[in-house]
């Protein structure tokens, strides 16, 4: 299966994958069944954000939260508790991607609704532990 | 836009990621570095993201699955019939482009229709209105026709210009300002909120036909900007094209 990701790309595709589900082996075979799923039809994309978008689509699609367990980073426990579409959101943002308005469109709503998502989440990760002024989540990860 | 747009937008800014430029969210950020209140919050905002930034950039991809998915083979091709060969991305994707030509003409067609050399500048003009408190002005209760002694007196401005109709609006309050480096009259109208413009039309590189309108639009507002000889005149309100038109008719 020949992918035309660069390994930072599918670097991101993982972050993104792990923050969506949780841990870290269902993460990794998610990743592994969106590019199998997406394999035949990236060649087709003539832009690497059409690829990118195609991906991501798919990992939100298929992802299917794992528990997460006690011992997780507290990023990835914290990412456990934001509903969708904050979590997709926050996990596109964060892992970088696709740029806001490509994610927007990826994720079939308006960067209006985007930002009002990604304003939730940012509310909702820092009373979940996330908030300023606590331990770096380096240490965490 | 507004601060509440603003607080919006800004949220999908995201420092040290590639893409986030959208113009929206890039206006939404110089507002609200500008803003006491919005300042803060986005400060707040960039390091609470630079920090969990940091943390997921330890997350390396597992070497097992770089290694899985070098090792995987990619299925065969399966031959396709007419209407599958149709529903395939690539033939789409050509079908799609030249439908996307079409509209690109019309949309270039369009624009050309109602673009007039120096609309960046207007369209700048405008956009001043969202910045401002009120406070920029000089309190000025006359009727516009009447300001044109006091600019000269107050700046130097000899070039104030009101089109026939629009002498008799009561005041609110006036300013000159500058864009780059040029002077702008602007005169706050008590009727319907209305923005009054005087400039030069060379200052800016406006090149119209004389006293003919065009009218254009930038978020909550609509313009309308005419030029005669030397001098422009703009007016501006929140509303729609459709309002604006109706209100220039029943001027003439």
């Amino acid at each position: 299966m020949e992918l035309p990701f660069s390994t930072e790309e599918l670097t991101r595709l993982y972050r993104f994958a792990l923050l969506l589900t949780g841990e870290e082996g269902a993460a990794q075979q998610l990743v592994y069944d969106a590019c199998v799923d997406c394999a035949a039809r990236l060649a087709s994309y003539r832009n690497e954000h059409s690829r990118l978008a195609c991906m991501l689509g798919t990992l939100r699609q298929k992802a299917k939260p794992a528990t997460v367990a006690a011992e997780a980073p507290a990023l990835v426990r914290a990412f456990a508790g934001l509903p969708e579409p904050e979590r997709a959101a926050m996990a596109g943002l964060y892992t970088g991607i696709l740029p806001a308005r490509e994610l927007a469109e990826a994720l079939k709503i308006s960067l209006e609704q985007l930002g009002r998502a990604l304003k939730s989440a940012r509310e909702r990760l820092g009373r979940n532990g996330l908030a300023l002024g606590e331990p770096s989540m380096e240490q965490a990860l | 836009m507004k601060n509440e747009e603003a607080t919006i937008f800004m949220q999908c800014h995201c420092a040290g990621l590639p893409g986030t430029e959208d113009p929206r969210i890039a206006k939404a950020v110089r507002m609200a570095e500008k803003d006491a209140a919005l300042q803060a919050e986005l400060a707040r905002q960039r390091t609470f993201d630079e920090r969990n930034l940091a943390a997921l950039d330890h997350v390396m991809l597992p070497q097992e699955l770089l290694a899985k998915l070098a090792a995987s083979q990619e299925p065969g091709a399966r031959a396709l019939s007419g209407k599958a060969a149709l529903r395939q991305p690539v033939v789409l994707a050509i079908l799609i482009g030249a439908l996307v030509l079409l509209g690109w003409g019309g949309i270039t067609l369009w624009n050309r229709a109602h673009s007039f050399p120096g609309k960046d500048s207007a369209v700048r003009m405008v956009e001043v209105n969202d910045e401002m408190t009120g406070a920029e002005m000089e309190p000025k209760k006359v009727a516009a026709g009447a300001l044109n002694d006091w600019f000269f007196d107050k700046y130097g401005f000899e070039d104030f210009f009101l089109p026939g109709g629009f002498e008799n609006y009561q005041t609110v309050g006036a300013r000159l300002f500058r864009q780059d480096g040029e002077p702008v009259a602007q005169v706050a109208i008590e009727e319907n909120n209305m923005i009054f413009y005087s400039f030069r039309a060379e200052d800016f590189g406006v090149a119209l036909a004389n006293d003919e309108w065009h009218v254009f639009t930038d978020g909550d507002w609509v313009a309308a900007v005419q030029q005669h000889d030397d001098e422009c005149f703009m007016v501006a309100f929140r509303g729609s094209t459709a309002e604006m038109q109706d209100f220039l008719n029943k001027k003439k």
